[in-house]
């Protein structure tokens, strides 16, 4: 019932605008000018403000109004060019300048295998404008996407380069795979981070199924095209564009946890006798000598593990041609160094494009690309580098006593976790564009995709080559080749009936083929101290190998119909029929319709002329999609190598392997079918100065893929998917901008609102609930989320907590009156209390139960621009509220575990939060070393034990655990300059402008965490574990400065 | 201008056509790694490689350790540390277990893994090619045969811990898995067609050197004589009449291989009586048999008879006792860690006996003081059990001391020990079946068929064998505290007291082999012996109180209840175990 | 110009404040209200109580009312049901149980809701099986070396009647190792809380004994000196009785045998219970073809037979000592002597022997 208030407040704001007075008639006459090249306009329609009276300007651009107001305002429109308002007394001759409106409504957008005009869009397509990503420093144009989009959710698994990002168009639809389809001009892909930002002319992104639907088979997540830039609007010969930026990093949030001295106090705690301290006679408590001697050649692990980052980025595009031929050449550079050291990304690309008009009916386009991505990877997660720099005891030297590094320090895991993953990707296409006769276009379009990746990891032992040892070393390489063949043909129809019909008839067929094989292979080596050792050549001990091919092929026969009457009434229709050789014979075929509808208001006779009215569209769309994100053989029962050898004979006997079924396939696997209906209103005003567009839809995931369960007796080693789940995604967005000029001072404010309710509604028969993010040692939470029927996929799971046991939760002979985990060990106050919520006396397994949701109950952002002269400032603000963070560091933080994991060891704790002391618990009759801090029965923490299973039990997973982590954040606030015309005509260039940013500058947000955006765990990335923080790379702040060139 | 148009569009259509037609094989990518059942099972090779994956099933820890903690832990010869500890494994040992338990779980389903293993090498068998020489069709029928043995094996491994359980078909379709329990009666008719089938196509030898680790013909008639045995004794729920028919059975296989008397085809296999529907032309044929073979055909005795005797006692535990002509069925095992391989072919219960394991999550069974003192002034004692310190026996290669592990005046198990110039204990074989196990159910048998003297005189042969661990020509024989005149054969005696005396005997011989617990329950006798047990109860040094055989309940505890999550996954088709 | 800003203020405001975060708590949660069936009122020992959910919660707990187990006890525990809601519990004891039925869901602000639901349960115990019953060292076999007892294990010939066969050497006046002393009885019965005890007819008083206990050899079997059928009954925990009949009946055997005077040797074989063998030596001008062989049954002890309960045959030919003609040609002859005696209801229990008479030279 929460929508609802909404859209009746939106219709309330509607109608008070419409009803407006009438005035009496008289005349007045004026001219109007093209305020950019001062020229008269002719055929501007000329209206007097309130009244029915309109006319045109005649070729000098004149015009007389009779009219029977003696003051008042006229308004002057002209396709393309922004409407004027001026005030007029009669009799008196007004001049009217009109400037060109370079938000055109009738501006092109592209769609699926075509372009359309943005006013007759009825699917719900949003498009990104590329000059707002080229100054952001992300290193991919996903991120640098951003909070641009209504209705798509990114988040940033991790703030280290290049790291990837999860991307949620309209709710998570699915457990398995969710992300969407990219398609780079009209090549289908995966993966997009070799596209550099400068090269891009158009994003658009598919949201509904009514504009997805063409892309049936891989649409279900939603479809983003990217346009890259081409020579074809260029007037001139030669332009040369260049686009130089650099700027330095800095840790936006440093963790508060304790330095070595307070350090050494928290250890006293733990013993609870005075070690490290010693009480002097004025009652207060210092360090003893041998304490401060430690703490000196103790560490700052945060300061050792991170550094100043620095990012840096080059492009340069050489575009041009005429009628006949145009071409666009490009190359583009990104090295970008992490805070945390060791950390980067590396990226090289080039692209090239020429179109040429063979003869007036045949158009050829060619375009070949080539990017080399080079990333160094750091360890994230539970035994990353950051959860060891917040955690590793500051005691403790970064040599051993032997000259070897300590062991699980960040620096000695930096150095044994030398970490790097290349990918050169090649891409190449052929475009021909055939007129056969006028409205008959065919155009047929070839590319090639090959893609070479290797991990290549070399893990060094620790100890230090003065010392005798066996020490070893391990590599791993892991090099995968793929490559991808597609062809499409396209035949477009554009027949010319009367004026007032518009009709589109499209239909076409796509086919592709998708080849991948890949090595992966590890060994063990002894020695290797230098790099020159990391090779299999070497490692040649307990060598492991294995390589696999594999690949699909598809097929799809589209067709679309747009019909458009009187510009007013616009339908579409869209059919896909999809075929893919995942699928066993008798479900290879899948069909996808879409339908959707729009009515443009605006340009009803009873709306025509309110001239403050610029667009009133109300869509409608349903459609099915399809998820093919499956196995490529998931639905064959096949055998592998999977060591069940046995030996035979006496002695030594000789091994001979074993073969069985390892993997059983499900014959009657098919897609994940996806089905939406959206329904939305385009809302412009006062000459589009004011755009909007409210829009509610409800997206189905039907034979969602899971892993039902089968009996046991049927003795399989794999269970099969099987279509069973369901999901439900509902919800709303909202997005608004309204930009003005006043003389020389511009300003516009635009922003973006979207909610989006995500539940599972049906988890198969037997409605398995599916544990995800096991959170194995060093800290041992084991599964922290379970998807279950209508909660949201990946909701927390946990027990319930009920405070810390107080002295009345006993009885008189100390056993605890209230339900507790069966344990060989005592309760006693300090230690936590969880909540029986099934009721039967005993705190178990089943009091384990949904305690969090890692999806927002809302995004938005909103983007504030202010322009003056030639200045432009720009501030982007991003947040989201209502989701809820695991933040799994608390295990670590909060309590006197080990790094590694261990309750019993009675030093090397892991360091704490700086507010511990404030958080435990002590009893009133607090003794010994602790009584220093006086009692604290409110606190939240458990007293500390170092009996393992009690402490285990202390810090299970529950929802003390559970944060808020909503946060709104200003991702961007960039000042540019616009270097005036005349200075750069005289040194014969088009625009020279210098901009400078600061991006990530603050965060408001309640998340005790350094960084309240945490996406997908690191190295595990599923659907069904988000939101959990392990220590997470941080998001940087970084500062830039650059500078563009236009000749 | 409209001729022009039309040529365009006919090409353009023709384009079309060309790219939509090649789509038949256009769908079957190739791909390398991995390899679809019917293309895998083209050839004699794979079969053999098929088999060895069913070994392997054997091999593992799962189903050993699974081995030792039904067929040993639980009963009334062994006490442990886990007895007094909490977890899944103590719950079975004291009968406190519930339907999730995992250790039941994992004996169901390791069993049905094997199961399944063996049905993909017995299924794809017909449709291979193979030279139709005499060499290769005796592989086949060699690896089938064996395919048929381990499936009875793992049949019977279930059917005597759940009772009747289903009998998955041997092509299995995902949307027809869940199939109803059978009866107990025709999961036993299954096992016995297996293994009569079996006893035709295995090798009428034994396999040594290079092909040792297979089972041939000794181990086939042993499991059918076994599996014959269960299905008449009291204990097992099978209707009298059935019962009685079975003795005779079981007297007619015993008689072939032990006797070496005659057996017509017809009469192994039953063929008239029960191959109703099939002819014997398809039988031969898909059992591939030689052509020469009838139903009339006679299987000679005089094959069979020579090729297993008793070895000696103080030999068949040992190294070369390994694939010793004593063993009937027996998996190999091999520690390959000393050559830095990942390949694991080690024996899993390395540190289940000698080397005591005291955490919860293991078992490290003891001998009970009943055991013991039944095994008192018998030659076998020395080698079966330890007592308070070792025997000298044992120390020839170097004094070893005991741990302090004397599990409440428990002593360890000491069949699995090697010298250490044997090599490692993890590559120590798995014996599942030996020819002295053989020759008592033979003389159950002879005493059930009115023979209580042929009985006694085989009871004695096996007695005859013990007697030489004490027979001065014997080394071994000075360390021996057994005098001779405490060890005398058993006198022939009317039906109760030998029945008593053939199982004491075979209490005696196959204590510690991990067969005790199932023995007692086809006897009818496993109330009797957990009460026993709970009245005879040490307290475990750390004082905690033993609680084994308290909670066995009566009519209930007998069987073991199939796993919640079968049931639950099953819908109710597959039903649970009375009492659970 | 501010209007506009207003209004678009407010539409923000409303959006942000009407989501509160535990919204899908709300889907989660269902108003618990517990009902629960069982597949009977009333069990007997360890007989399983099937609970299945009948009302509406998220999870489901059982309280079944035994001891350790009373709902709202302090220290008390419950058990949770499987996820379809089922629960198998068996009690040990007999007795009137109240079970408890605990529905539970967290409501929006992680608080567990409850609701109850009471039934009784009746546990009784009325198993009176009688699993096994031997009559345990009635005679020391002195064919063995070490002491090596016969112990008469009782056939189950009718529903409620036993018939433990005594061998002949058992069958003497002593006051330990004979079926005319009193005896101790080893049994098994399928309910492990029921009771077992004797009609002693000489006080006719039911008299409890335990199975292989010394201080309960008081059974005795003689009925003012004849070997009589003895009454037992079993009384379950809740009271009801099932009475049992055990029927001492002899294995029979010649204790005399004489042809022309001469008395052969009687031996029984080793090996059976009911097989004898007898030799007698004749000199070997006797002819074999007429004998007319003189033989006693049991020494015709008065207080086994009374004349009608011992048959002697040949072959199926019915002999009678001294007058009945035998033709021992063949130096062999196989007598069978069939005794019966007489059960509840007319039941004839019978047991058989088999003499082998060898004629020697």
């Amino acid at each position: 019932m929460k929508q609802y208030t909404v859209l009746r407040l939106a219709a309330a704001l509607l109608l008070a605008a419409i009803t407006s007075t009438v005035m009496a008639a008289q005349s007045v006459s004026g001219t109007v000018y093209d305020s950019a090249t001062s020229e008269p306009l002719p055929g501007a329609t000329v209206s007097v403000k309130g009244t029915s009276a309109v006319t045109a300007t005649d070729a000098d651009g004149n015009f007389t109004l009779r009219t029977d107001r003696t003051s008042g305002t006229i308004q002057v429109t002209y396709i393309g060019y922004v409407p004027a308002y001026k005030d007029f007394k009669a009799g008196e001759h007004v001049t009217v300048l009109l400037r060109e409106d370079n938000r055109m409504l009738d501006e092109v957008v592209v769609i699926g295998y075509g372009v359309q005009r943005k006013s007759d869009l009825t699917g719900s397509v949003s498009s990104v404008d590329p000059d707002d990503l080229k100054s952001i420093p992300a290193t991919n144009v996903i991120a640098a996407m951003q909070g641009k989009v209504s209705g798509v959710e990114i988040v940033q698994n991790s703030g280290a380069p290049g790291a990837s990002n999860s991307i949620r168009i309209r709710g998570m639809g699915t457990v398995n795979d969710s992300d969407p389809l990219y398609v780079v001009d009209g090549i289908m892909m995966d993966n997009i981070d070799h596209i550099a930002t400068e090269d891009i002319a158009s994003i658009e992104v598919l949201k509904d199924a009514a504009s997805a639907a063409i892309y049936g088979s891989r649409a279900a997540n939603g479809v983003v095209l990217l346009t890259t830039k081409s020579g074809e609007k260029s007037t001139k010969r030669l332009n040369i564009s260049a686009n130089i930026s650099g700027g330095f990093m800095s840790v936006a949030n440093a963790p508060s946890i304790l330095p070595a001295s307070d350090y050494a106090r928290f250890s006293d705690y733990v013993h609870n006798a005075h070690e490290y301290t010693v009480i002097s006679l004025d009652g207060q408590m210092n360090l003893t000598e041998a304490a401060q001697a430690e703490v000196a050649d103790g560490s700052d692990w945060w300061q050792l593990a991170t550094r100043t980052g620095s990012t840096g980025k080059a492009s340069l595009a050489l575009s041009g041609g005429d009628k006949n031929l145009n071409y666009y050449v490009s190359g583009n550079y990104l090295k970008t160094n992490g805070i945390v050291r060791q950390s980067g990304y590396e990226r090289l690309s080039f692209n090239g494009k020429i179109n040429a008009s063979l003869a007036d009916c045949l158009k050829l386009g060619v375009q070949a690309g080539y990017s080399r991505e080079q990333r160094d990877v750091v360890s994230e997660g539970t035994r990353g580098v950051i959860k060891s720099a917040i955690t590793y005891n500051p005691l403790m030297p970064i040599y051993d006593l032997d000259g070897g590094y300590t062991y699980l320090t960040p620096v000695e895991n930096l150095r044994r976790l030398g970490h790097s993953r290349d990918i050169d990707k090649i891409t190449g296409q052929v475009k021909l564009d055939w007129t056969i006769i006028k409205p008959l276009l065919f155009s047929t379009r070839a590319s090639y995709l090959t893609e070479r990746s290797d991990i290549d990891r070399m893990e060094r032992s620790r100890s230090s080559e003065e010392v005798i040892g066996t020490n070893y070393f391990d590599v791993k390489k892991n090099p995968v080749t793929a490559n991808t063949f597609s062809w499409d043909n396209i035949l477009t129809w554009m027949p010319e009936l009367h004026p007032d019909h518009n009709l589109t008839i499209m239909a076409g067929q796509t086919m592709e083929i998708y080849r991948q094989n890949s090595l992966n292979s590890s060994g063990r080596g002894y020695g290797g101290y230098d790099d020159e050792f990391n090779s299999l050549g070497f490692a040649a001990f307990e060598q492991a190998t294995n390589s696999a091919t594999t690949g699909y092929t598809s097929l799809g026969l589209l067709s679309r119909i747009s019909y458009n009457l009187l510009n007013r009434y616009l339908v579409q229709v869209n059919f896909r029929a999809d075929a893919s050789s995942r699928f066993a014979k008798k479900n290879r075929w899948g069909y996808f319709p879409s339908i959707s509808a729009g009515w443009r208001l605006d340009q009803e006779p009873w709306l025509r002329d309110q001239s403050w009215l610029s667009m009133l569209k109300i869509r409608a769309g349903w459609g099915q999609l399809g998820n093919n994100r499956i196995p490529n053989l998931a639905w064959l029962s096949l055998i592998s190598y999977g060591k069940e050898n046995y030996i035979y004979g006496v002695g030594t006997p000789s091994l001979k392997p074993g073969y069985a079924l390892t993997s059983y396939g499900n014959p009657d696997i098919k897609w994940e079918r996806t089905e939406s209906t959206t329904a939305g209103i385009d809302f412009n005003m006062f000459g589009n100065r004011f755009t909007s567009s409210i829009e509610y839809f409800v997206k189905d995931t039907k034979d969602m893929l899971l892993e039902v369960p089968i009996v046991y007796s049927a003795g399989w080693a794999s269970t099969p998917w099987q279509n069973a789940g369901s999901v439900r995604n509902q919800g709303f967005e909202i997005q608004a901008g309204w930009n003005d000029r006043i003389g020389d001072f511009g300003y516009g404010i635009s922003g973006n609102f979207s909610h989006v309710r995500n539940h599972v509604t049906s988890l198969g028969q037997y409605g398995e609930p599916i544990l995800g993010g096991n959170l194995k040692s060093p800290n041992n939470l084991g599964y922290v989320t379970r998807t279950v029927l209508n909660a949201p996929i990946g909701a927390f799971y946990g027990y319930i907590c009920d405070g810390i046991m107080q002295e009345s939760d006993f009885d008189t002979a100390g056993k605890p009156r209230i339900p507790v985990k069966q344990s060989a060990y005592a309760y006693n106050p300090g230690d936590r209390k969880y909540v029986d919520i099934n009721g039967d006396g005993v705190i178990d397994d089943n009091d384990l139960t949904t305690i969090g949701n890692p999806h927002p109950d809302f995004y938005y952002a909103f983007n504030l621009n202010l322009s003056y002269r030639n200045f432009d400032l720009q501030m982007f603000f991003q947040g989201v509220h209502g989701n809820e963070i695991f933040n799994a560091s608390k295990y670590f933080l909060y309590s006197n575990v080990t790094y590694n994991g261990s309750w019993t060891s009675d030093y090397d704790f892991s360091n704490v939060a700086s507010d511990y002391f404030q958080r435990v618990y002590r009893p009133e009759n607090v003794s010994g070393y602790r009584a220093y801090y006086g009692p604290n029965p409110g606190g939240d923490v458990p007293v500390p034990s170092s009996v393992s299973s009690r402490s285990s039990d202390n810090f299970a997973a529950s929802d003390w655990y559970i944060e808020d982590g909503s946060y709104l954040r200003c991702k961007q606030i960039q000042l540019t300059y616009t270097f005036p015309a005349s200075l750069t005509k005289r040194m014969r260039m088009q625009s020279v402008k210098a901009y400078a940013s600061v991006s990530n500058p603050f965060t408001i947000t309640g998340y005790s965490g350094m960084d309240p955006e945490i996406g997908k765990t690191v190295g595990e990335e599923a659907n069904t574990a988000i939101g959990i923080d392990q220590g997470t790379y941080p998001q940087a702040r970084t500062w830039m400065f650059g500078i563009m060139l236009d000749f | 201008m409209k001729i022009i148009d039309n040529i365009r569009i006919s090409a353009l259509a023709a384009i079309i056509a060309v790219s939509a037609s090649g789509c038949r094989d256009y769908f079957e990518p190739e791909y390398t790694g991995y390899i679809p059942e019917n293309k895998f099972y083209d050839n004699i090779n794979s079969l053999r490689m098929g088999l060895n994956s069913v070994y392997n099933v054997v091999q593992s820890k799962n189903y050993e350790f699974s081995e030792l903690l039904f067929g040993l832990g639980v009963s009334d010869d062994a006490w442990a540390h886990q007895d007094v500890s909490s977890g899944t494994i103590p719950d079975v040992l004291n009968f406190t277990f519930d339907t999730q338990n995992e250790q039941i779980l994992t004996r169901y389903r390791t069993q049905y893994l094997g199961i399944n293993k063996a049905n993909q090498v017995i299924r794809n068998a017909g449709n291979i090619q193979f030279k139709n020489n005499g060499s290769t069709k005796k592989e086949l029928r060699e690896v089938y045969g064996q395919a048929k043995v381990l499936r009875a094996l793992f049949y019977f491994n279930l059917v005597k811990t759940f009772g009747g359980v289903p009998i998955q078909p041997e092509w299995q379709e995902l949307g027809s898995l869940i199939v109803p329990r059978s009866t107990v009666e025709e999961v036993y008719a299954y096992i016995e067609k297996d293994l009569r089938e079996a006893v035709l196509l295995l090798r009428k030898g034994r396999y040594q050197q290079g092909e040792a680790g297979q089972i041939g013909v000794g181990g086939g008639l042993g499991l059918l004589m076994k599996v014959l045995l269960y299905q008449a004794s009291p204990g097992t729920d099978i209707p009298a009449e059935v019962k009685a028919e079975k003795w005779k059975e079981a007297y007619e296989i015993g008689r072939y291989f032990i006797e070496g008397a005659d057996l017509s085809v017809n009469d192994l296999l039953k063929f008239d009586e029960r191959y109703t529907d099939t002819k014997w032309e398809d039988f031969a044929s898909q059992m591939f048999l030689e052509d020469n073979v009838s139903k009339e055909s006679v299987l000679s005795g005089s094959d069979i008879v020579n090729l297993h005797k008793l070895d000696a006692f103080d030999n068949i535990f040992r190294l070369s006792g390994e694939f010793s002509i004593e063993s009937l069925i027996e998996i190999n095992h091999f520690d390959f860690s000393g050559l830095s391989s990942d390949i694991d072919e080690s024996w899993g219960l390395y540190n289940n006996f000698i080397h005591q394991n005291e955490s919860g999550v293991s078992l490290s069974p003891v001998a009970t003081k009943d055991l013991y003192n039944t095994m008192a002034n018998d030659p076998r004692l020395m080698y079966t059990i330890t007592g308070r310190i070792y025997n000298e026996y044992f120390c020839q290669e170097g004094t070893i001391s005991l741990k302090s592990h004397d599990a409440a005046e428990g002593y360890l198990f000491m069949k699995t020990f090697l010298f250490a110039s044997e090599g490692s204990e993890a590559g120590r074989n798995y014996r599942v079946m030996r020819y002295a196990e053989a020759l008592l159910i033979y003389a159950e048998i002879l005493l059930e068929n009115q023979e209580p003297r042929r009985a006694v005189d085989y009871v004695n042969m096996v007695r005859q064998r013990a007697r030489k661990l004490i027979d001065p020509s014997n080394p071994n024989a000075k360390y021996n505290p057994v005098k001779d005149a405490n060890f005398k054969d058993v006198s022939y005696a009317p039906y109760d007291i030998t029945r008593e005396a053939i199982l004491k005997e075979k209490r005696i011989e196959m204590a510690g082999e991990c067969d005790r617990w199932f023995e007692v329950c086809r006897l009818g006798q496993s109330y009797e012996r957990q009460q026993f047990l709970a009245r005879n109860l040490p307290t475990e040094a750390s004082g905690k109180i033993r609680q084994r055989g308290k909670h066995f309940k009566k009519g209930i505890n007998e069987l073991y209840p199939i796993p919640y999550k079968e049931v639950y996954t099953s819908n109710g088709v597959i039903r649970q175990n009375f009492g659970y | 110009m501010n209007i506009r800003q207003y209004t678009i203020g407010i539409a923000f405001a409303s959006i942000l404040s009407g989501c509160d975060s535990n919204s899908y708590l709300e889907d989660l949660y269902v108003a618990p209200e517990a009902a629960f069936t069982t597949d009977k009122t009333e069990y007997s020992v360890l007989e399983t109580v099937h609970f299945s959910n009948a009302g509406e919660g998220t999870s489901f707990t059982v309280w079944p009312g035994n001891t350790g187990h009373c709902y709202g006890v302090e220290g008390d525990t419950g058990f949770a049901t499987g996820n379809d809601g089922t629960f198998a519990y068996s009690y040990d004891e007999p007795g009137e149980y109240e079970a408890v039925w605990v529905a539970s869901s967290i409501d929006s602000d992680k608080q567990p809701v409850f609701s109850t639901a009471k039934a009784r349960i009746s546990v009784v115990d009325r198993n009176g099986g009688l699993e096994n019953f031997v009559i345990s060292n009635l005679y020391r076999m002195r064919e063995y070396a070490g002491t090596v007892y016969f112990n008469s294990t009782g056939e189950k010939v009718s529903a409620d009647t036993l018939l433990c066969p005594i061998l002949w050497d058992a069958w003497r006046s002593a006051k330990v190792n004979s079926i005319q002393a009193l005896q101790l009885i080893e049994f098994e019965l399928t309910s492990s809380t029921a009771t077992f005890s004797w009609l002693d007819k000489s006080t006719g008083s039911l008299r409890p004994i335990r199975s292989g206990i010394s201080t309960s050899r008081i059974v005795d079997f003689m009925d003012n000196g004849k070997l009589a059928v003895q009454k037992f009954v079993v009384t379950t925990s809740s009271g009801n009785e099932t009475s049992y009949y055990v029927a001492p009946v002899m294995i029979p055997t010649f204790t005399d045998f004489k042809v022309n005077g001469v008395s052969g040797t009687i031996e029984r074989d080793i090996a059976f219970y009911n097989r004898y063998s007898v030799t007698v030596k004749l000199p070997s001008s006797t002819d074999l073809t007429a004998l007319k062989p003189e033989f006693t049954v049991m020494n015709g002890d008065a207080a086994l037979l009374d004349g009608t309960n011992v048959k002697v045959s040949i072959g199926g030919q019915p002999q009678t000592s001294g007058s009945s003609t035998v033709d021992f040609t063949s130096g062999q002859a196989v007598y069978d002597i069939e005794y019966r005696m007489a059960g509840e209801n007319n039941l004839h229990l019978v047991r058989s022997t088999e003499v082998t008479v060898n004629i020697v030279h």
